[in-house]
């Protein structure tokens, strides 16, 4: 089942005079359930990808479907409703609110989603139950981010975008993490989206979306990755 | 939840809440003492002036006023109320250096007293209404007897009331003191009755000692002076001691000068309380007050403002990420928009309800007994009041820090959630940036 539809997307940045393609013309379709890597280098268009996908970022050109719904051409606030009910956000510096809890920062989305999850389940499922009352600041990058995942699955969305989400961790962190993260989308079902630059983290992916000037280089399938374990890092 | 955030956000930027806290105090706070300080000098004082029906216009002849003079400009279409008045400064005898201003009020509608313990008003009344701070300055109680030296006789009563009075409000025995010194200078009322008396027996013993320097011996003489003086003597005696009348009109001076020439066939020298020395210090501390109030707090509350305005727009940049990760969650633009607008709301309720309680003990410390105007005026009120326009004004800057806070947060959130993510640049370093 297709979940993600891009048909052919433009995101044109305009500063001054001078135009930038940051994404050109590009279709693609994700199908559900799936873990998909979004490979390339720095200044690829990676960001901007997931950017529009999540509904943070509006296309200039082209049609994006998630879920059977058109989001190219959404409000402000029709937007706001779709990422609240649609996506999941792990991003690379966590972005948890500092002045919150860690337990605070989870049910944070339970203001914002009817059918959100438990908090203090989600956080238990990221093994990090004596740190409910901890604020950010007293938390390790990698707990950070584990709470990080535990908000964006509390919300209970149907795809979990990350991007870098192992960006600022060190090597052990992030597998850690990206294990983490992978085994609770597959315990809850979720489609994931991954953008990266590390070509271990494609190996495991079902699908790997390679980027390279704002153009999709390849799409590969690859019926057998490698679980975390198997991976040389 | 957002609430919790919004606790501690402050707490997070305790230096900037407080040092904002502390301007709108400030602002709010200068702004109400001041002008709460002048509208209470005119609020208590002209309270104080009408329960003492204090006089708006005085005419003085140096040979005083006959009664059926006084009744003509009773008769004066515009006259409320008018009174034979008398007020001399008499020495107390017994003590050196001790003065009071002796009133009579002789139909006791203008000028009058109120009494703060002891008997009212008696009008047949033989006692002494004294000035309460004079009494309590010099250890005088209710009861004790006080004699003024009157020329070389002596008015002599006990202390039957103590009072205080719109006309000697701020009691100064003239215009070379500058402040009052209950210690060496007071006032009292007593009764016109008791007046006729003194005028009557001051006469007689005059009378008396002319007849002994006749050659008449002391006994005949005193005998002689008490039955020989006419009634017309006595009564032209008195009428030459009340050298003022007092009254009580809404008529312009020059208007009234004219009706009182016009009743009394003469010219008559005409002054109206501007030039009294209670009504014009005490509207001049007004004025003051009114000027202060409107240069000093006004440039403390634009401070208090701009203060606003900066810091606002710095913390609304840093919680710029802040601002995109809520919008990334799904949180609506309305949403976070009030969540941060509820900072400069918190911000301008807290400060400004300080800032009246700042107001308040800023018009205390000025307008109350024990303040700085408490031993200016002699008042029975101190009640503070505010003038009508503060309520809008702090309304008003409640409302402006609250817009300073939408605003500087609507900045950040314009665009997409994707640019709200991004940390904030401000113009200069951006343009500087693709110049490069
Ligand atoms: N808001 C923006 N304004 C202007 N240019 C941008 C903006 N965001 C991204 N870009 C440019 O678009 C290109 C793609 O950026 P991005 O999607 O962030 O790349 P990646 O995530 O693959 O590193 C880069 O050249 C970047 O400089
Ligand atoms: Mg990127």
């Amino acid at each position: 089942m297709e979940i993600v539809q891009f048909d052919n997307v433009s995101r044109i940045y305009v500063s001054g005079d001078h135009e930038l393609r940051a994404l050109d013309r590009v279709s693609f379709t994700l199908d559900e359930g799936k873990f998909v890597v979004i490979l390339g280098p720095s200044g690829a268009g990676k960001s901007t990808l997931l950017n529009l996908l999540g509904g943070l970022d509006s296309p200039n050109e082209g049609k994006i479907t998630v879920d059977g719904r058109d989001i190219s051409k959404l409000s402000d606030n029709e937007l706001a409703d779709y990422r609240a009910s649609t996506v999941g956000f792990v991003f690379q510096f966590y972005n948890l609110i500092p002045t919150l809890t860690a337990y605070e920062n989870v049910n944070l989305v339970s203001e914002i989603s009817a059918n959100a999850l438990d908090a203090k389940d989600m956080i238990a499922k990221v093994g990090l139950l004596d740190h409910l009352d901890n604020f950010p600041s007293e938390l390790s990058g990698g707990e950070q981010q584990r709470i990080s995942i535990a908000r964006a699955l509390a919300k209970n969305p149907k795809i979990l975008l990350c991007d870098e989400p192992t960006g600022a961790l060190d090597s052990e962190t992030g597998v850690m993490v990206l294990k983490l993260l992978l085994d609770m989308a597959k315990e809850y079902g979720k489609t994931i989206v991954v953008v990266t630059h590390n070509q271990n983290i494609a190996k495991m992916a079902d699908t790997v979306i390679r980027v390279k000037n704002g153009k999709i280089r390849s799409i590969e399938e690859q019926s057998n990755p490698l679980s975390a374990e198997e991976v040389e890092w | 939840m957002l609430f919790k955030k919004l606790l501690r956000t402050a707490r997070s930027y305790k230096a900037q809440f407080i040092s904002m806290l502390i301007m709108i105090t400030l602002g709010v706070g200068i702004f109400l003492g001041f002008n709460m300080e002048w509208r209470t000098i005119e609020y208590d004082t002209s309270r104080f002036f009408e329960n003492t029906n204090y006089a708006d216009y005085r005419l003085y002849s140096a040979g005083g006023f006959t009664k059926e003079e006084l009744e003509k400009i009773v008769a004066i279409d515009g006259v409320d109320a008018a009174t034979r008045y008398l007020t001399v400064n008499l020495d107390v005898e017994g003590s050196k250096n001790k003065a009071l201003a002796v009133d009579v009020s002789e139909n006791f509608t203008v000028s009058t007293f109120v009494v703060i313990s002891g008997n009212e008003y008696d009008p047949e009344g033989d006692g002494v209404w004294l000035s309460d701070k004079f009494a309590a300055a010099n250890g005088i109680s209710l009861g004790d007897e006080i004699s003024l030296s009157f020329r070389n006789s002596a008015i002599t009563g006990r202390v039957s009331g103590l009072i205080k009075s719109g006309e000697h409000m701020i009691c100064v025995a003239d215009n070379n003191q500058l402040m009052p010194d209950y210690n060496t200078f007071g006032f009292a009322y007593i009764s016109p009755a008791k007046l006729k008396a003194a005028v009557e027996e001051r006469l007689v013993s005059g009378y008396a000692e002319e007849l002994i320097k006749n050659g008449m011996s002391a006994a005949d003489a005193a005998k002689a002076s008490k039955t020989m003086l006419s009634e017309e003597a006595k009564t032209e005696a008195l009428d030459k001691i009340y050298a003022q009348i007092n009254l009580i009109s809404d008529m312009g001076k020059a208007e009234l000068e004219e009706a009182v020439k016009a009743a009394l066939g003469k010219t008559i020298m005409v002054t109206s309380k501007d030039d009294h020395i209670v009504y014009k210090e005490a509207m001049g501390e007004a004025e003051e007050g009114k000027t202060m109030g409107s240069i000093l707090p006004v440039l403390f509350l634009a401070i208090a403002i701009l203060t606003m305005v900066t810091t606002m727009h710095r913390i609304a940049a840093k919680e710029k990420q802040q601002i995109g990760t809520l919008k990334a969650l799904g949180f609506k633009n309305r949403r976070i928009l009030l969540h941060y607008t509820s900072y400069g709301l918190f911000i301008g309720l807290t400060g400004s309800a300080i800032g009246v309680g700042l107001g308040y003990l800023v018009c205390k410390a000025i307008m109350s007994e024990n303040g700085m105007m408490g031993t200016y005026f002699d008042m029975p009120d101190w009640t503070a009041a505010m003038p009508v326009f503060c309520y809008p004004v702090i309304a008003l800057t409640v409302a402006l820090l609250t817009l300073i806070s939408y605003l500087s947060v609507l900045k950040q959130l314009k665009g997409s959630a994707a640019d709200a993510l991004r940390p904030y640049t401000p113009k200069e370093s951006k343009r500087a940036l693709s110049n490069v």
